[in-house]
């Protein structure tokens, strides 16, 4: 059932990605813990950048990685709807990140009103260097990005993430 | 998570409702059912529910510290008393001056 998908629940598929079925596996772990969707996350545990594998069966396969923020700058007015945290392209098949190329340098989510998800999305290249590099941060567009460079989404994971010295507070 | 059906027993935040959601469930030792209630706090964007509205109530990412829940339909609207209103009676001799003593 569509409805029991936690993308969906979190509302990932939707805001940031059309519905898709995940073809590869994607661990995203942060202090040397797998993350869940939907876990909790503050500012000081993601000041490094995240470590991530990625699965699939062939090597002269290559995938994009983006992190981007879907409530930038605050839940319940997000103009900056998606801020790009940070991307890496050419990633060959059951290997991690670090294997692939840096384009948009990691930056540390810091959210200072409400709830932010925090969306790791993969997606499946044609070939290698045919990945565009954004030019802004803010206001990237995951389905505008994905249209222009013939990327098809494989696998996506998110976490919830707060100001450091909050408790979930007010959305508003 | 799946959805549930409950009754709103408090509107007074902005843009947030309390739901009373029922489960009944069976207890071996006691050999019967037994109802229990539990509380949701749930998002209600254009402030629509009522106290006493059954509404539908679906999943959703937190919203807040204690809202994770969206209103997702009401169901069935609360019958709200309204007292019938009374005639107002008009005194006739009201304009009339009272003789100065």
């Amino acid at each position: 059932m569509a409805r029991e998908n936690p993308l969906v629940i979190g509302g990932v598929i939707g805001d940031v990605l059309n519905p898709f079925t995940s073809s590869v596996s994607l661990t995203v772990s942060i202090n040397n813990r797998a993350i869940s969707n939907g876990l909790e996350l503050r500012p000081s545990q993601v000041v490094n950048r995240p470590r991530v594998t990625v699965g699939g069966e062939d090597l002269r396969t290559f995938y994009t990685l983006v992190m981007v923020d879907a409530d930038a700058p605050s839940p319940s007015n997000p103009v900056l709807r998606e801020y790009l945290h940070w991307m890496v392209t050419d990633i060959p098949a059951t290997t991690n990140a670090s294997f692939g190329r840096e384009v948009v340098f990691y930056e540390s989510p810091n959210p200072s009103v409400g709830i932010h998800r925090i969306v790791f999305v993969l997606f499946q290249q044609l070939g290698r260097d045919t990945v565009i590099t954004p030019e802004w941060r803010h206001n990237f567009n995951s389905r505008n990005f994905a249209e222009i460079n013939n990327l098809a989404p494989v696998a996506a994971a998110y976490a919830n993430c707060q100001r450091e010295r909050g408790c979930g507070g007010r959305r508003y | 998570m799946k959805q549930v059906v409950g009754m709103v027993v408090s509107n007074k935040m902005q843009k947030s409702v309390v739901v009373a959601v029922d489960r009944l469930f069976y207890h071996k030792v006691y050999d019967r059912y037994v109802k229990r209630t539990s509380k949701f706090m749930a998002h209600d964007e254009n402030n629509l529910c009522n106290i006493g509205d059954k509404v539908r109530l679906d999943p959703s990412r937190p919203l807040s510290k204690h809202k994770h829940w969206v209103v997702a339909e009401i169901l069935k609207k609360a019958q709200i008393y309204v007292p019938p209103s009374t005639p107002v009676s008009v005194n006739v001799n009201s304009s009339s001056v009272a003789p100065a003593s």
